[in-house]
């Protein structure tokens, strides 16, 4: 199946031939990907060839985006903690280079289709989205790529997209990723806007989804308190977040699984669904054992305070 | 120190960082033949090296090693 992708097929062998670790891992992965990943992979390639970006360039972002990931991990190995504890050192060190933050934006992009736990959260999120087809406001609090906020414009029925971000380069990015895909929405009333989430005074929403954001952020658990003022019990409330995940722009430290679901569960939210993924195929024994990355995916209920 | 110690030295690491004492690793030797040889583990082996030989290997040396001779000739460059 994968032979049918020459774009994909070309990037991944791009990336495999750079770094041998990688070459591991992408040995055996065209079994690994369903036929509709791959078709996103293939269109996602040929946005950024649009963009004037090509097959090396996209796989030079994406090892970067691995290196930088690794970087992080030497000194959390080392050190037990994040780096940066601040949004004011990430925004100075990172978030104000443009150009980091272009090749950093189009590596995670890609990872969303090459790294193992970001594509099965993914693939969990859109078997959800089933459940959860039809409602008034659909809010996520920063969409980032865009990739989630996309998904659930060509999955759902909602009278409401709104993509609230503190970005303005990241609400651009999303603006662009939605005109370019979601073509045929649009009869659909979707709106993008930079702006700090906790000045948002909307309607009750429906679904609130927060994706990797919470441990981009000081005090998580004040977004937690917005989502739960904004929301409803019958609203759907999907979050990813990561445990012991080091990067350049992770502030806040999630040590363990319980440690989110205590914070979840004392902002007034219950927890009835979750995925867990380890990183690197671990089991989850071995990945709380080595301290390794645990992707989260929960869906919430609203519940008393 | 010569290639050779080098060698013994770094198979005794590879041994403790995969806990697997039938490890025989030779120039030639692969993350493709060490089954938990994965990029977590590439760090913890990075880190253990580096102690043992007191020396710092760049973000680029980590990510473009090829195989286990590339990761001695740079452990003897730097000592």
């Amino acid at each position: 199946m994968s032979k049918l992708f020459e774009k994909s097929n070309g990037l991944i062998k791009s990336i495999a031939k750079k770094n041998l670790l990688q070459q591991k891992y992408y040995d055996n992965f065209s079994e690994e990907m369903t036929q509709d990943e791959w078709i996103g992979l293939e269109s996602l390639i040929k946005y950024y060839e649009n963009k004037g970006e090509d097959v090396e360039s996209l796989s030079e972002s994406y090892l970067k985006f691995i290196e930088n990931i690794m970087e992080e991990q030497f000194y959390f190995k080392q050190y037990g903690e994040y780096r940066c504890s601040s949004a004011k050192e990430v925004e100075e060190q990172f978030y104000c280079n443009v150009s980091y933050m272009k090749q950093y934006m189009i590596g995670l992009a890609l990872s969303t289709y090459l790294l193992d736990s970001h594509r099965k959260c993914m693939r969990w999120y859109k078997e959800k989205l089933e459940e959860y087809k039809e409602g008034g406001t659909w809010l996520e609090i920063g969409p980032g790529h865009g990739e989630h906020f996309i998904t659930a414009i060509q999955n759902t029925n909602y009278s409401k997209y709104l993509g609230v971000d503190i970005s303005k380069t990241c609400v651009e990015m999303c603006k662009e990723m939605v005109k370019y895909t979601c073509c045929d929405a649009e009869n659909k009333n979707i709106c993008l806007e930079q702006m700090d989430f906790f000045a948002y005074e909307g309607s009750l929403c429906d679904s609130v989804v927060i994706g990797e954001v919470l441990e981009h952020v000081e005090q998580p658990q004040l977004f937690l308190n917005k989502i739960w003022e904004i929301t409803h019990p019958k609203s759907f409330i999907y979050i990813t977040t990561v445990t012991n995940c080091p990067q350049k722009d992770h502030i806040y430290l999630f040590h363990s699984t319980d440690e989110i679901e205590e914070m979840i569960s004392k902002c007034g939210f219950e927890v009835i669904d979750s995925l867990f993924v380890p990183t690197n195929g671990y089991s989850m024994e071995k990945a709380i054992k080595k301290k390794a990355t645990i992707n989260v995916a929960y869906i919430l209920r609203k519940v008393g305070k | 120190m010569n290639r050779e110690e080098v060698l013994l030295r770094l198979n005794d690491i590879f041994k403790d960082v995969f806990d697997d004492n039938t490890i025989m690793i030779r120039d030639e030797t692969t993350a493709k033949e060490i089954e938990d040889w994965d990029s977590l583990e590439h760090i913890n082996l990075i880190l253990a090296v580096e102690q043992c030989f007191g020396i710092k290997f760049s973000m680029l040396e980590v990510t473009q090693i090829k195989n286990v001779g590339e990761m001695i000739d740079i452990i003897c460059c730097k000592i």
